[in-house]
C-alpha cells in the first residue's frame, strides 16, 4: 500500500512538474511561487526516505510542549519551566531502536537544519523524529520565525494546548485553519488536564473537537469505523497530562502506530499538494476555454477583407466588367464610350493578367495603397475583437494573454494580408454569351446597315429623279426602312438587355472577389491569428487539465 | 474641547478611505476606533467630569477574569466556567445609586442594556447593581481579546478604549503572550492607569515569574503599574478566598474613596486618550490625503492615455492617414471617372448621376467618397480609443488599487476594460454630424458670395469632397503616386474652391473643419469614454477631508494644551 502511495505521490509530483512548466504567465505568481516552493520541499523531504517521521509538537507558549516532550520520551531532555517563554531553540529526539542515530535521520535533521538533537534506544518508537518547537504566541518574534520555518516540513503536527489557552485565536486562526487540509497528519493533545476537575473534562474535549471542526479540520474517527477504513482520515484528539502522565500512553501508542505505518510522510505531502491544487484550481477558474469558432473566424476574414480593402476592389471588378461587358456587348455605335473610362481594376493593379501566367506564384505588389494606419487599426479591431470572444468568461490574467497571443504575430499579419491581396485570383474571364451576344449585336448592325444603305441608294435615287425602284413591303412598312429601323432598335434592346445583365454579373463578379479576397485574408489570419490564439487557448486548457489531474 | 471633540467626531464619519491602498483597512479601522472612542469615552468624560470612574477588567480567556470580579463582589454576578471563550457578554457591576450613569446610552451607546439576567446576544451589556461596589466606580467584566471568538475581541476592545481604568488580568502561562501586550502598549500611549493581576501562579513559581513579568513591565514603561499575584487555587463556592483578592480590593478602595486621586487618573487618562486622538487625527488625515493623491494618479493616467489617443487622431487627419486606402481609391473613382468635375460644373450632370444612381441602385461616387471618409475617420478613432482604454485599464491594472476599482464596478455591471457598448454607434454619429456641419458651413460661406452661389447650390456636394481631401491632405503625408493623384486632383478641386469662395476663405475654412472634427472627436467620443473611467474615481475622492482632519487634529491639541 505504501508503494502505491508512494507512486502516486510520484506520479502527482511529475503533474506539478509539468504545471509548473507552462503555468509561468498563466497564474498568478504567487501561486506559481508556491507551487515551486512546495514541488522543492516535497522532493526534499522525499530524497531522506520514508523511513523516519518527523513529528513536531507545536504549541503556545505555557502549554506544556517540553513537558510532553520529557513524558514521551520519558527523560528529561527539554528544560521545563516556569518562565515565558521557555523553549528558545529547537530539540529533536531521534528514537532507534539501537541507540544510534543513522545516517537518514541525521541528514534529514540536517536538512531540517536542526542541530540540538538527542537519542534515545526505543524499540516501540523506532524511525520517529520528535521535534519540541518554540512557541508560536509569546512576544519573541524570532520563535514564530522559527514555527513558520518548520512547519510546512515536517510530518505529522502535534498540536499542544491547554485548558486555558485552547481557544486562542492565535492558534486557530493563524495555524490550525491555514493548515486545515492537513487533518491526517494532525494530532491535538489536549495538555494539563489534571488542571480540569474530573467532571469538566469531557465537557472541555468536546469544546476543542468542536473548535477544530469550525477550523475546517475532520476529526479522525474512532473504533469500529477506524477499523473498517483502517487509517486515521482525520484530526486525532488526546487528552493527557505530562504531569501526572495520563494519556501520554495513548499518545505513545499513536506515534508508533503512525511510524510504523511510515506513510505520514506522503500523507503530509499529499495535503500539500491538495492545498496548491486548491490555489491553483480558483486561479485558473472552471469556464474550460474553448477553441476560436467558425462564426468568429468567419466574422474575422469579413472584417480583415474590409480592412484591406476588399469593398473597393469588389467594386472596382464591378465596375471594370460593366466596362468590357460595355464593350463586348454594348450597342457598337456606342460601344466605344466605354472606352473612354479607365479600367478601374487595371488601376489598382489588379488588370487581367496575360493568359497562361500563373498568377498563384507572381508576388506583385499591387498598387493598392500600402497598409495605411487606417487599415492597420481596423485589422487591430478585428484582432481585439477575435480575441475578446475567445476569453470570454475566462480569468483576467488569462485574457490577457489570449489578447497578446492574438498581437503576437502583428507585424506579419500586416505584410501577409498585403501579399495575399496581390497575389488572390480575381474572376477574370469572359462570359461565352458576350460573344454570341456580341455576334448578334454585330449582326443587328449589319442588318440595320443593310437598310440604311437601302434606304440611301433609293434617296439617292429619288434625288437623282430616276425612276422608282419598287421596294418591297412587308405589310405596310417598306423592307429598308424596317431593317434600318427595327436593326437599331433591336440593337439598342439587345444592348440594353446585355448591359443589365452586365450589372447584374458584375455584382456577382463582385461578391465572388469578396469572397475570393475574405478567404485569402482568413488564410492569413488562420495562420498568424487564430494560430497562436488557439495554441495559447490549449496551453490554458492543458494548465486547467493538469490541475484538476493534481487534486486526487 | 467638547467642540473639538465633537468636530472629530463629525469629520471621521464616513471617512473617504475606500480605495484598498496599503494601510488603508488600518486606517479604516483606526477611524472607526477613534469614533467609537470618542462617543464611548471622550465625549461623554468631558461633559460628567463626575460620573463614576469605569473600570474594565480585561485579559486574554481563561485567565480568570469572570472569577476576579466575582470574588470583588462577593457573589456570582458573572458565570465563570471551563469552557473557552466563557464570557460572552460583559457585564457591569455598579452601585444601586449610580444606575442613571450606566443605563441610558450616554456611553457604549452600541451595545443595548440588559438587567436581572444573562446576556443573550453577545453586544448586549448585563447591568448588575450590588451595593458592595462603592458609587464613585464601577466595574466592567469584559469578554476576552484573544478567542477564536471575534465577536468577543471587537466587545473587549471597545470597552477597553472606554475605561479610565484597566484591571488587567493574565496568568503565569500567558503572560508573555504577543496580543495582551500590544493592548498594553496602546494603554501606555494613552497614558493609562493599569493594574496588573497575575493570576493562577502555581505554588513555588510566584517569585520568579512575578520578576520576569515585572521586568518585561519596566521596558513596556508599565513600570509604575501595581502587579498582584494570586495562586493557582481550588475556588470555594466560586470565589476566591477573600485574602487573596483583598490587595486588589484595598486598592480598588483607596481609589474610589480618595476623589483626588480619582480625578487625576481619569484626568491623566483623557488627556492621554485626546493627545493620542489628535496624533491620530494627523495619521488619518495623511492616509486620506495618500487617497487623494492615488486617485489623482489614476485620473492622471487615464487623462495621458484618452490625451495620448486624441493627439495621435489628430496626428492621423492631419498627415493623410485617412486619406490613404479606401478613401483614396474612392478618390480616384471620383476623380478619375471625371464625376467630381460634372458634379462641380452642372446641375445636369448631377441630375444625371442621381437618375442613373437611382436606375443602378448603386450611390454615386461622391457619397461612396463620403462614406469611405466616415468609414476611416470611425476606424481610427474607434481603434485609438480601444487602445487608450486599453492603456488606462493597464495603468489602473499596474496598481492592485485600481485592479480592486476595475473588479468593483464590473461587479456593478460596468466592464471599464472595453470601450462603452455605444461607441461605435456613437462615432458614426459624431462622423455624420461632422459631415454635415461641413457642408452647412460651405454652404454659408457660399450664401454671401452672390455670383456663385447658385452654381454653388448644386455643387456643394463635390467642393465638400475637396475640402475633405484638403482637410486630410493638407500637410502632404501621402507618398509618391498618391500625392500626384490625390494632391494633382484634389489642386484641381482646390483651384475651383478657390475661385468660387476664394483663397483666404478655403484656407480658414478648412482649418475651421478641421478643427471641430477634433473637438467633436475629443468632446464626443474620447471625453465619453474618459469620463467613464472619472466617474468610478469621483466617488473615491477625499475632498478636503484631510485638511479638515489636520485642522480639527490641531484644535484639539491647543485646546488640551489650554
Amino acid at each position: 500500500m505504501n508503494d502505491r502511495a508512494a507512486t502516486g505521490l510520484e506520479t502527482r509530483l511529475a503533474t506539478l512538474q509539468q504545471l509548473e512548466q507552462v503555468a509561468p504567465g498563466r497564474v498568478p505568481p504567487e501561486v506559481l511561487a508556491r507551487m515551486e516552493g512546495t514541488r522543492r520541499r516535497a522532493t526534499g523531504r522525499v530524497a531522506h526516505g520514508l523511513t523516519n517521521t518527523v513529528v513536531a509538537l507545536a504549541g503556545a507558549t505555557g502549554s506544556g510542549k517540553s513537558s510532553l516532550f520529557n513524558a514521551i520520551a520519558g527523560a528529561t531532555l527539554a528544560a521545563v519551566g516556569v518562565r515565558r517563554p521557555t523553549t528558545m531553540v529547537t530539540q529533536a529526539l531521534v528514537f532507534s531502536a539501537d541507540g544510534v542515530l543513522g545516517t537518514d535521520a541525521s541528514s534529514l535533521l540536517d536538512w531540517l537544519k536542526i542541530g540540538d538533537r538527542h537519542i534515545t534506544a526505543d524499540r516501540e518508537l523506532d524511525g520517529l523524529i520528535l521535534l519540541d518547537l518554540p512557541d508560536h504566541d509569546s512576544t519573541v518574534i524570532a520563535h514564530r520565525q522559527e514555527v513558520e520555518r518548520l512547519l510546512p516540513i515536517v510530518d505529522v503536527f502535534m498540536w499542544v494546548v491547554d485548558p486555558q489557552k485552547y481557544a486562542d485565536a492565535a492558534l486557530h486562526h493563524d495555524y490550525l485553519r491555514r493548515f486545515a487540509g492537513h487533518a491526517e497528519v494532525t494530532m491535538v493533545v489536549l495538555n494539563q488536564l489534571d488542571t480540569v476537575a474530573p467532571q469538566d473534562r469531557t465537557a472541555t474535549l468536546d469544546d476543542l473537537t468542536r473548535l477544530l471542526r469550525e477550523d475546517g479540520l475532520d476529526i479522525a474517527s474512532i473504533g469500529i469505523i477506524k477499523k473498517l477504513t483502517g487509517r486515521p482520515e482525520g484530526v486525532r484528539v488526546f487528552g493527557a497530562s505530562a504531569r501526572t502522565g495520563e494519556g501520554v500512553g495513548d499518545i505513545r501508542r499513536e506515534l508508533a502506530a503512525r511510524t510504523a505505518e511510515r506513510r505520514a510522510v506522503i500523507a503530509r505531502i499529499d495535503a500539500d499538494l491538495d492545498w496548491i491544487a486548491g490555489d491553483v484550481t480558483t486561479a485558473v477558474g472552471d469556464v474550460a476555454p474553448g477553441v476560436v469558432d467558425r462564426r468568429a473566424m468567419a466574422e474575422l476574414g469579413e472584417a480583415l477583407g474590409r480592412a484591406i480593402g476588399a469593398d473597393a476592389i469588389a467594386d472596382a471588378v464591378e465596375s471594370s466588367h460593366e466596362r468590357s461587358g460595355r464593350s463586348a456587348v454594348g450597342w457598337p455605335p456606342t460601344r466605344w464610350l466605354a472606352r473612354l473610362r479607365p479600367d478601374p481594376l487595371r488601376r489598382l493593379g489588379l488588370g487581367r493578367r496575360p493568359a497562361g501566367s500563373d498568377t498563384s506564384t507572381v508576388v506583385d505588389r499591387t498598387s493598392l495603397p500600402p497598409m495605411s494606419r487606417v487599415m492597420a487599426a481596423a485589422v487591430s479591431s478585428a484582432v481585439r475583437t477575435v480575441a475578446d470572444r475567445a476569453g470570454n468568461g475566462l480569468p483576467e490574467p488569462w485574457r490577457r494573454r489570449i489578447v497578446e497571443a492574438a498581437n503576437s504575430r502583428r507585424a506579419d499579419l500586416d505584410d501577409a494580408l498585403d501579399r495575399n491581396v496581390a497575389t488572390a485570383e480575381l474572376p477574370a474571364d469572359q462570359p461565352r454569351w458576350w460573344r454570341f451576344v456580341g455576334t448578334l449585336q454585330w449582326l443587328l448592325a449589319a442588318v440595320m446597315l443593310v437598310g440604311l444603305v437601302w434606304l440611301l441608294v433609293l434617296g439617292v435615287f429619288g434625288w437623282l429623279r430616276l425612276p422608282e425602284v419598287p421596294t418591297p413591303r412587308l405589310g405596310a412598312l417598306p423592307w429598308p426602312t424596317l431593317l434600318a429601323v427595327g436593326g437599331a432598335l433591336a440593337g439598342i434592346v439587345v444592348g440594353a438587355v446585355g448591359g443589365w445583365m452586365n450589372v447584374v454579373g458584375g455584382r456577382r463578379r463582385a461578391a465572388r472577389a469578396r469572397a475570393t479576397i475574405t478567404e485569402a485574408a482568413l488564410g492569413v489570419a488562420g495562420d498568424l491569428v487564430v494560430g497562436p490564439v488557439n495554441n495559447e487557448l490549449e496551453t490554458l486548457g492543458r494548465v486547467q487539465a493538469l490541475s484538476r489531474a493534481l487534486r486526487r | 474641547l467638547l467642540k473639538a471633540a465633537t468636530a472629530l467626531d463629525e469629520v471621521c464619519t464616513d471617512l473617504p478611505l475606500s480605495l484598498d491602498l496599503p494601510g488603508a483597512a488600518e486606517a479604516r479601522r483606526a477611524a472607526a476606533a477613534a469614533r467609537q472612542q470618542l462617543a464611548d469615552y471622550v465625549i461623554p468624560r468631558l461633559r460628567d467630569v463626575d460620573a463614576p470612574a469605569l473600570v474594565v477588567v480585561g485579559g486574554s480567556t481563561g485567565a480568570g477574569k469572570s472569577t476576579i470580579v466575582n470574588s470583588l463582589v462577593g457573589d456570582e454576578v458573572s458565570k465563570p466556567g471551563v469552557l473557552r471563550p466563557t464570557t460572552r457578554s460583559p457585564v457591569l457591576v455598579h452601585h444601586p445609586a449610580t444606575a442613571m450613569w450606566f443605563e441610558g446610552t450616554r456611553i457604549l451607546g452600541g451595545i443595548s442594556r440588559i438587567r436581572g439576567g444573562p446576556a443573550t446576544r453577545s453586544n448586549q451589556l448585563e447591568l448588575v447593581a450590588r451595593p458592595s461596589i462603592p458609587d464613585t466606580i464601577a466595574v466592567v467584566d469584559a469578554p476576552d481579546f484573544d478567542s477564536v471568538v471575534d465577536a468577543n475581541r471587537e466587545i473587549a476592545t471597545q470597552l477597553l478604549d472606554a475605561a479610565d481604568l484597566w484591571v488587567f488580568v493574565t496568568t503565569a502561562a500567558r503572560y508573555a503572550d504577543a496580543v495582551p501586550w500590544t493592548f498594553l502598549r496602546s494603554a501606555v500611549s494613552r497614558g493609562m492607569h493599569v493594574a496588573i493581576v497575575l493570576n493562577r501562579v502555581p505554588p513555588g513559581a510566584a517569585a520568579e515569574v512575578g520578576r520576569h513579568l515585572a521586568e518585561m513591565l519596566r521596558t513596556e514603561g508599565l513600570g509604575t503599574a501595581p502587579v498582584f499575584t494570586i495562586d493557582e487555587q481550588l475556588l470555594d463556592g466560586g470565589l476566591l478566598p477573600d485574602r487573596s483578592v483583598q490587595p486588589l480590593r484595598a486598592w480598588l478602595g483607596a481609589l474610589a474613596s480618595d476623589q483626588q486621586a480619582r480625578a487625576a487618573i481619569i484626568r491623566r487618562s483623557l488627556v492621554g486618550t485626546i493627545g493620542e486622538l489628535a496624533a491620530q487625527a494627523d495619521r488619518l488625515a495623511g492616509a486620506v490625503d495618500y487617497q487623494g493623491e492615488f486617485v489623482q494618479w489614476l485620473a492622471d493616467r487615464v487623462d495621458d492615455a484618452f490625451r495620448r489617443a486624441h493627439r495621435s487622431i489628430a496626428e492621423d487627419i492631419r498627415n493623410g492617414t485617412v486619406m490613404r486606402g479606401e478613401v483614396l481609391a474612392r478618390w480616384q473613382d471620383l476623380v478619375g471617372t471625371g464625376e467630381l468635375l460634372k458634379q462641380l460644373q452642372s446641375a445636369i450632370g448631377r441630375l444625371r448621376d442621381r437618375i442613373g444612381a437611382a436606375l443602378s441602385g448603386r450611390p454615386q461616387a461622391t457619397e461612396r467618397f463620403q462614406g469611405a471618409v466616415s468609414h476611416g475617420i470611425e476606424i481610427v478613432v474607434r481603434e485609438r480609443t480601444a487602445q487608450a482604454v486599453d492603456d488606462a485599464v493597464g495603468y489602473w491594472r499596474v496598481q492592485p488599487p485600481g485592479q480592486a476599482l476595475l473588479d468593483e464596478v464590473r461587479t456593478e455591471g460596468v466592464d471599464l476594460t472595453r470601450p462603452e457598448r455605444g461607441l461605435d454607434e456613437r462615432t458614426a454619429r459624431l462622423v455624420r454630424d461632422w459631415q454635415a456641419s461641413v457642408l452647412e458651413l460651405l454652404r454659408r460661406q457660399g450664401a454671401g458670395k452672390r455670383r456663385t452661389a447658385k452654381a454653388l447650390s448644386y455643387g456643394v456636394n463635390g467642393l465638400a469632397a475637396v475640402l475633405m481631401v484638403g482637410i486630410f491632405a493638407q500637410t502632404g503625408g501621402l507618398t509618391g503616386a498618391e500625392v500626384v493623384i490625390a494632391g494633382g486632383s484634389s489642386a484641381v478641386g482646390h483651384q475651383v474652391l478657390a475661385a468660387v469662395l476664394g483663397d483666404q476663405a478655403v484656407r480658414s475654412l478648412t482649418e475651421t473643419a478641421r478643427a471641430d472634427l477634433e473637438r467633436r472627436i475629443g468632446a464626443d467620443v474620447l471625453g465619453v469614454e474618459a469620463q467613464r473611467f472619472l466617474s468610478v474615481l469621483e466617488r473615491h475622492r477625499p475632498g478636503d477631508r484631510g485638511a479638515r482632519l489636520r485642522e480639527v487634529g490641531h484644535q484639539l491639541a491647543t485646546a488640551l494644551d489650554r
